[in-house]
């Protein structure tokens, strides 16, 4: 009889691409925790047991602190001295000796005990000003939590398949990304921002699996196949040895691709695409270069923001960091988007509320217009790094004139009070707009006339368009980038743009995609943002299209009125013209 | 034992990394060091990282210095010259 191949089969969706074989480590934040009662003789080895988690824990914060200096510096790295102390500080560790000694309480309780008294300790002096600024007291739980549970250890390095309830970008923070070889969650969907950076690491991603901690034991082998979503657990040496094979072809295959990375995008039949990357660390920034990116089309400079805890990043810090990579761009256009993203995610605002609805509210250009100096240090420090005149600024979720012209009146003013104090800068730095907002789609014409460029970012696009939240696990089916009217909205800023002789490029996640590349390429696009991991692909794609082909497929795709007859006639028409074998070049859905 | 009033300067207060750098310098000395809200006398350990973020000291507070021991004025020096540098913060 033939061996049995696995133990278990688990179906899921596939989010980010690739194969991968790892070892399954659980990452969960710790729920209910139980009190235990420990009897007097065992008191001893419970406090040890505290004692050994500690300076686990402690380990880690310095190894992750050595990390996040190399990627961030030392300033943001400092957090993590404070972690460390905190840990140390003999005041809390008294604490909860006392909590398992005097109560007989377990060590995971008395943690939780302790530091939740020092966190209302803490809450009861501190002042309005100072309350934002927590000790962080729950992350410091969970890291200890895991090592009192034996949940993080030894297995976090070597080949590490994480297993967790959802992406978040502090789990991403919490591994070397390079031992990482792949991710299962419970939740969390293809747009989701860490699906993002997995797929730009080239990490698969597998999703939607329920009761994952229960059928994905901690310690199991599994393996990854991040094209279908499906997932074997404990697999037999047979499948083992299959999957290693797949992945060492993967391997070559990318080899290959990069290796074609001076080869300039062109169509058969001689129309030029330009292909620029998404980013949003220096980390990408090099690696987007070393695969032959001819600019960066899209830089978020909201994770800047993001990594600062106590208020934003001060001007000199952008303005170092925006040169830096200006330099090592030029001549490749450097295009920096103005920080998008929603108040509710910068908790230094003093001022912020829970909206309950956060898609529609204070996001993008709209908080930075509310909060003018915060908007305009970003602006002076984009300014200062434009002195190589290789720096744009394209300005997010815009849906109005109004807010395209105050935007520019306070780079004016930027401008001018940079002048005064004799700093060197871009006068003509270009200026262009995220369209992604449906009202900026009806107002294309007249906001190009006031512009420099489009920048069209699908995923909001359709989100907003189909009034998707592409988030929301019940309706996630209904986004569909393929559905006429978002197609339509395409169709129609493409020409608006070629009538204006403006340049529009693509930087959503459809421009990553094979099938939806295709189509971008057919309207008319001539300029693709794409997901770095993406690249190498992508290049090929054109390589081997024709671009008459395609557009004509196009006009066809565009006379249909339902979404169901595009996607029978994408599959029959475009599909095949995607080359070579399709797993090697189809981004699954 | 010397005794010393400094007012903290930078514009986030001692937060959780500034205070990790007091505590830090304050341990490196054999001396004691103990940390004071001016005119209230409730003194915490200054080699002790939780004791001063409960102090809670937003920007403009005023603390009251004291280390005691046989290297007690070259760690006032040192803890005076990090509360006037803004604990090495750019802003």
């Amino acid at each position: 009889m033939k061996t049995k191949r696995y133990r278990r089969k688990i179906r899921g969706n596939a989010i980010s691409p690739g194969y991968a074989l790892g070892n399954a480590v659980h990452y969960f934040s710790p729920g209910h925790v139980f009190r235990l009662y420990i009897p007097d003789d065992a008191i001893d080895a419970e406090i040890q047991r505290l004692q050994l988690a500690v300076d686990q824990s402690r380990r880690e914060l310095m190894s992750l602190r050595s990390r996040i200096r190399d990627q961030s510096g030392e300033e943001t790295a400092g957090i993590f001295d404070a972690h460390q102390m905190i840990l140390d500080d003999p005041a809390l560790l008294e604490r909860i000796v006392a909590l398992i000694q005097t109560p007989h309480a377990n060590a995971e309780w008395a943690a939780r005990q302790a530091l939740e008294e020092l966190q209302a300790e803490y809450e009861g002096v501190a002042d309005e000003f100072f309350k934002q600024r927590e000790m962080d007291t729950q992350g410091l739980f969970e890291r200890l939590h895991r090592h009192l549970t034996g949940a993080a250890g030894h297995e976090k390095r070597g080949d590490i398949a994480l297993v967790a309830d959802t992406l978040n970008l502090a789990l991403l923070a919490d591994f070397d990304l390079n031992d990482l070889r792949g991710i299962v969650v419970s939740t969390g969907g293809y747009t989701s921002h860490t699906a993002i950076i997995a797929r730009s690491y080239s990490i698969p991603v597998i999703s939607g699996i329920i009761h994952v901690r229960e059928r994905i034991p901690a310690h199991e082998r599994i393996v990854l196949d991040g094209y279908s979503g499906i997932i074997y657990v404990d697999p037999s040496e047979e499948l083992v040895r299959e999957f290693e094979e797949k992945v060492r072809q993967e391997r070559q295959r990318l080899h290959a691709l990069i290796g074609e990375k001076k080869l300039p995008a062109v169509t058969c039949d001689g129309e030029r695409v330009i292909l620029e990357v998404n980013a949003e660390t220096e980390a990408e920034v090099t690696s987007a270069l070393g695969m032959g990116a001819e600019g960066i089309g899209l830089f978020r400079s909201e994770f800047l923001y993001v990594c600062e805890k106590d208020g934003p990043p001060s001007e000199d810090k952008q303005a170092a960091l925006y040169a830096r990579l200006a330099q090592r761009l030029y001549p490749l256009p450097f295009t920096i988007r103005t920080l998008d993203i929603g108040d509710e995610k910068l908790r230094y605002l003093n001022d912020v509320k829970n909206t309950p609805n956060p898609i529609l509210g204070l996001r993008g250009i709209r908080l930075s217009l509310a909060k003018p100096v915060l908007f305009k240090t970003q602006l002076r420090a984009i300014l200062r790094a434009s002195t190589l005149g290789n720096v744009k600024i394209v300005l997010p979720m815009i849906s109005s004139l109004d807010e395209v012209r105050d935007a520019k009146s306070l780079l004016a003013e930027a401008q001018e009070e940079l002048k005064q104090e004799k700093y060197a800068f871009d006068a003509d730095i270009e200026v262009g707009i995220m369209m992604e907002v449906p009202a900026a789609f009806f107002s294309a014409a007249v906001l190009a006339r006031e512009v420099d460029f489009l920048s069209i970012g699908t995923n909001d696009l359709i989100q907003y368009v189909l009034a998707v939240d592409r988030t929301n696990e019940q309706v996630a089916g209904l986004y569909d980038p393929l559905h006429p009217t978002v197609l339509r909205c395409l169709r129609d800023v493409m020409d608006v743009a070629s009538q204006q002789r403006i340049p529009a490029r693509v930087c959503g996640e459809m421009a990553s995609d094979s099938i939806f590349a295709l189509i971008l390429i057919g309207m008319g696009v001539r300029n693709l943002s794409l997901n770095p991991a993406a690249l190498p692909y992508i290049r090929r794609l054109v390589r081997s299209t024709t671009k008459e082909k395609i557009h004509r497929a196009v006009e066809d795709i565009l006379r249909l009125d339902s979404p169901r007859e595009i996607h029978r006639y994408v599959m029959e028409h475009l599909n095949p013209l995607i080359p070579s074998d399709p797993q090697e070049l189809h981004q699954p859905r | 034992m010397i005794q010393r009033q400094v007012v903290i300067l930078n514009r986030l207060g001692l937060h959780a990394r500034a205070a990790a750098k007091l505590a830090k310098i304050a341990s490196s000395f054999q001396c004691e060091v103990k940390l004071a809200r001016a005119g209230r006398n409730e003194f915490i350990n200054g080699k002790s990282i939780l004791g001063i973020l409960m102090m809670a000291a937003g920007p403009g507070t005023s603390l009251c210095v004291t280390a005691d021991g046989s290297d007690e004025s070259a760690a006032m020096a040192a803890l005076e010259e990090l509360i006037q540098n803004r604990f090495g913060e750019a802003d």
